[in-house]
């Protein structure tokens, strides 16, 4: 029974640093430009597809060469989205740009479904498939390479916030646009920046992770939804929140399909989900805000 | 008779105390003006009048009833009406369905009959529609009926805000700085407004900024600082009286018009 | 009557299309699909175009009235009408007791928690698969009767279909030009106005939610009936967010906005179809490109337009006089 759970903890834990990495690129772009993107699982999918075409046959490149172009074609869009799709729509309505990214969202996955079809992808481990083991629970290298790896950028991107420039400058944008760009921050740039950050998120997320869960041009909306889900839990807006958010989210479903069921797995996150918000409807780490009259 | 008591009413923001231990009585039929400086708690005080905030202690009692614990809705139907010191227009409608918008708890067809549009709701409609223009002809702004808010300049916007008040057919009227914003003929146009809701047997309790208008259109005024009673009296005791004058006028007003 | 022009403009349409076009797949198969989607469109844009709540799984209760329906009907061979009924009855009973604690959230929130909402009633239908077949889906739904004639062929249905969206546009045109319609768009400019105007925010907001749903739930007894199948693909998250964008598409709103909305977005994968594999990347590059550039929607925006074009010539009554509901999102 304990090896069980111990086993249904890995699973959680590796899913839930994908979910937290997600999440974590829904805060960031959130924080910088109100915008909830829900086209964020894409940025997850196109990681993991061209990392798999880039080092696919016998032309292909080798696996940390794919990897690199992977993650550069992604920035790449999350940047081609900024400017194109989100810039130009700047003080619309929530609803508009919820629309908007769902588009993009829809956009995407049609070029994936064009270039690639509607095949499921596998991606080779980075490092073998002999499984480790913990009494009787198995832990495969690539899961400690998505625990790792989820784990270093976390850091990475809180440092980002804190302790640089520009990290600083984002967030002073999203405290106050315009007196971000009184004080001469340059806002577009900034914006483009949260956007390929967030990018940077989620094709590492889909890269880390393709390994153990292979992909599909339709691999991005669950896990879309579900980085939703890990943000809104962590209080929309707070990014160590999000990560919490994805790490309890991984958890709770990986043991409700172990120990309830399979089935009803995404449907117990949820229902977590929606208890959280009835009791707390700004998430478990969010600031209460009062309206003002 | 006391139209509306507050007694020892407290408030405060995480620790920050925006009232403390505040008693007054309005008078009915009477302009009761509320002064005193920025973040003297003036809002905070409309807001829980109007039912939006809960105190942390104290009575509000208007019409002898207790008002506190009671949602802004169930205060509105008691004869309570209010403006905002931050225009809260329905800018997604014509003028003439803002102030209809007032007429709501004087009309009573649910969703099924206004679904079917039976001739009660169409009665109805009517009459409503005689109510609410009256209410904007009272405020003058027949001209704007058919107007969409999101449109209008700020001066029309407060006093569309008013007419929809007045709507409610309220006991007594919350008015949150009707003439913030206005320019000098604005401004006395809005005087004689409140004269004349005055004078139509609404109790007006104001908050105001302007000094000459208040000390012109009041009958009593209460006077804040920092959340508390500082002195309470007619214009004349208020403009004589050394506290006031030392704490909050600064010894330097001038009673323009 | 000039308040109700625009709909008997649309309800000739309706009769005379298929008078010249009798056997049209477009007309009498996906224009059966289009009033389906107005039906859920206009319902939807009351929630969420005129109060302000927006819903990201109002196909749940499109689901919830389909599924009702089918399994009564084709597992327990009840009377289609009764089966509808009792659609409407739990449809009505869910949505009341989901509608206090979702609708006290704003904006984001709300989002995800309707769109998790639809979510769990779409794995229940995945999962439940004795009752409701599972992912297959579930078939030999019988067909409607009225009045002893059965509803058998496609212009049946049509006809059917036709009445039935008319009518929910009619109610919809009436329920916004009223004492409710107007308490429902207070809610949306101020809610804080709104109660010091005396509406109940939270009685009304149940309302509205209640009363969407249960429009919704009857367009899924109507499908249910007219489709003879249902599979738990139809009441989708996807869906969910093809109903948000018509109504978006055709401008928060205005109910003919929610009409414009679901006839185009019905119409256009029919259309897309040409380009085969393009289509899922057009669809979305459509989208996008509207919300950019026509934010108020299509169909509004180009009525504002008319009416500015208009305005030179005429006086501003005879303007603000049709319809009091612009671009409001």
């Amino acid at each position: 029974m304990w090896d069980q759970i111990l086993q249904f903890l890995i699973t959680g834990v590796t899913v839930g640093a994908t979910y937290a990495l997600v999440a974590l690129g829904f805060a960031i772009i959130y924080n910088a430009s109100d915008v909830v993107n829900f086209a964020q699982g894409e940025f997850v999918m196109i990681g993991a597809m061209t990392a798999i075409a880039l080092s696919a046959g016998d032309g292909g490149l080798p696996l940390p060469l794919a990897l690199i172009g992977a993650v550069l074609i992604t920035i790449a869009v999350g940047i081609l989205l900024q400017r194109f799709a989100i810039a130009p729509a700047r003080g619309a309505s929530v609803v508009t740009t919820i629309i908007i990214t769902i588009g993009a969202s829809i956009f995407l996955r049609g070029v994936a479904l064009l270039v690639w079809g509607k095949d499921i992808f596998a991606m080779p481990h980075f490092s073998g498939e002999i499984p480790l083991h913990i009494g009787n629970a198995t832990l495969l290298p690539q899961n400690l390479w998505v625990m790792g790896g989820a784990a270093l950028l976390v850091m990475g991107v809180h440092y980002f916030f804190n302790h640089t420039i520009i990290g600083k400058a984002i967030l002073a944008c999203s405290c106050n646009r315009t007196a971000a760009h009184l004080v001469g921050i340059n806002v577009g740039l900034m914006m483009l920046v949260a956007y390929g950050l967030s990018a940077f998120l989620g094709a590492m997320a889909g890269i880390l992770v393709a390994p153990i869960t292979f992909t599909s041009y339709d691999a991005g909306v669950m896990l879309g939804l579900k980085g939703f889900s890990a943000a809104i839990l962590g209080g929309m807006g707070n990014p160590m929140g999000a990560v919490a958010g994805g790490l309890a989210l991984g958890l709770i479903e990986s043991l409700a399909a172990g120990l309830i069921s399979s089935g009803y797995k995404d449907a117990i996150g949820f229902i977590i989900l929606l208890l959280v918000l009835f009791i707390r409807p700004s998430g478990m780490f969010g600031k209460v805000s009062a309206e003002r009259v | 008779m006391a139209l509306l008591e507050v007694k020892d009413l407290t408030k405060a923001f995480g620790g920050v105390t925006a009232i403390a231990d505040l008693h007054f009585k309005v008078p009915e039929n009477k302009v009761y003006s509320v002064i005193g400086p920025n973040g003297a708690g003036k809002t905070t005080l409309f807001n829980m009048l109007s039912g939006i905030y809960h105190p942390d202690e104290g009575s509000i009692r208007f019409l002898d009833q207790e008002i506190i614990g009671k949602e802004p809705h169930a205060v509105a139907e008691m004869g309570l009406s209010r403006t905002f010191q931050n225009l809260q227009m329905f800018f997604n409608m014509t003028v003439l369905d803002n102030v209809l918008v007032g007429c709501h708890l004087r009309t009573h067809s649910g969703l099924f009959s206004a679904a079917f549009r039976l001739p009660s709701v169409i009665r109805e409609e009517r009459v409503a529609r005689q109510w609410a223009e009256e209410a904007l002809a009272f405020c003058g702004l027949e001209e704007y009926s058919r107007q969409h808010a999101d449109a209008l300049p700020y001066g029309v916007l407060k006093r569309i805000e008013i007419a929809r008040a007045l709507a409610v057919q309220p006991k007594l009227l919350l008015m949150d700085e009707p003439a913030a914003g206005l320019n000098d003929t604005e401004t006395l146009e809005m005087r004689s407004l409140i004269r004349r809701i005055s004078e139509s047997g609404i109790t007006v309790l104001l908050v105001e900024h302007n000094m000459g208008l208040v000390m012109q259109v009041s009958d009593r005024i209460l006077v804040l600082d920092y959340g508390s009673r500082l002195a309470e009296g007619t214009p004349e005791e208020i403009q004589n009286n050394p506290q006031v004058i030392e704490a909050y006028l600064g010894g330097e007003v001038q009673y323009a018009v | 009557m000039r308040r109700l022009a625009g709909f008997y403009i649309l309800a000739a349409g309706v009769a005379l299309l298929p008078v010249f076009f009798p056997d049209n797949y477009f007309i009498t198969v996906v224009g059966v699909t289009a009033g389906i989607h107005v039906i859920l469109a206009v319902s939807l844009n009351l929630l969420m175009g005129y109060a302000g709540q927006i819903s990201l799984g109002h196909a749940a209760f499109f689901g919830i009235g389909a599924y009702t329906s089918a399994i009564l009907s084709a597992r327990y061979g009840w009377n289609p009408w009764l089966a509808m009924l009792t659609g409407l009855l739990l449809t009505g009973v869910i949505a009341y007791f989901i509608a206090r604690p979702i609708l006290r959230l704003k904006g984001h929130y709300l989002a995800m928690a309707t769109l998790g909402f639809g979510i769990i009633i779409n794995i229940v239908l995945v999962q439940n698969g004795q009752l409701t077949g599972g992912p297959d889906g579930l078939g030999d739904i019988p067909s409607l009767t009225i009045f002893g004639w059965e509803v058998d062929s496609d212009l049946h249905w049509y006809g059917v279909i036709g009445v039935a969206m008319l009518a929910v546009i009619w109610l919809s045109l009436n329920i916004i030009d009223s004492r409710s319609g107007r308490a429902l768009r207070a809610l949306h400019g101020s809610e804080v106005a709104a109660e010091m105007m005396g509406i109940n925010t939270t009685t009304t907001k149940t309302g509205v939610f209640v009363l969407a749903a249960l429009i919704a739930s009857f367009a899924g007894s109507l499908f249910s009936h007219q489709q003879g199948f249902v599979s738990p693909g139809s009441f989708s998250f996807f869906f969910s967010i093809e109903l948000v964008t018509m109504v978006v598409l055709g401008g928060m709103a205005s109910t003919y906005g929610a009409v414009f909305g679901a006839i185009v977005l019905t119409f256009l994968p029919e259309l897309l179809v040409v380009f085969e594999d393009y289509e899922v990347m057009i669809f979305g590059a459509i989208l996008m490109l509207t919300m950019i550039f026509l934010p108020q929607g299509i169909f509004v925006g180009l009525r504002n337009l008319a009416y500015k074009l208009r305005k030179k010539n005429a006086t501003p009554d005879s303007i603000a006089g049709k319809e009091q509901n612009r671009g409001t999102a």
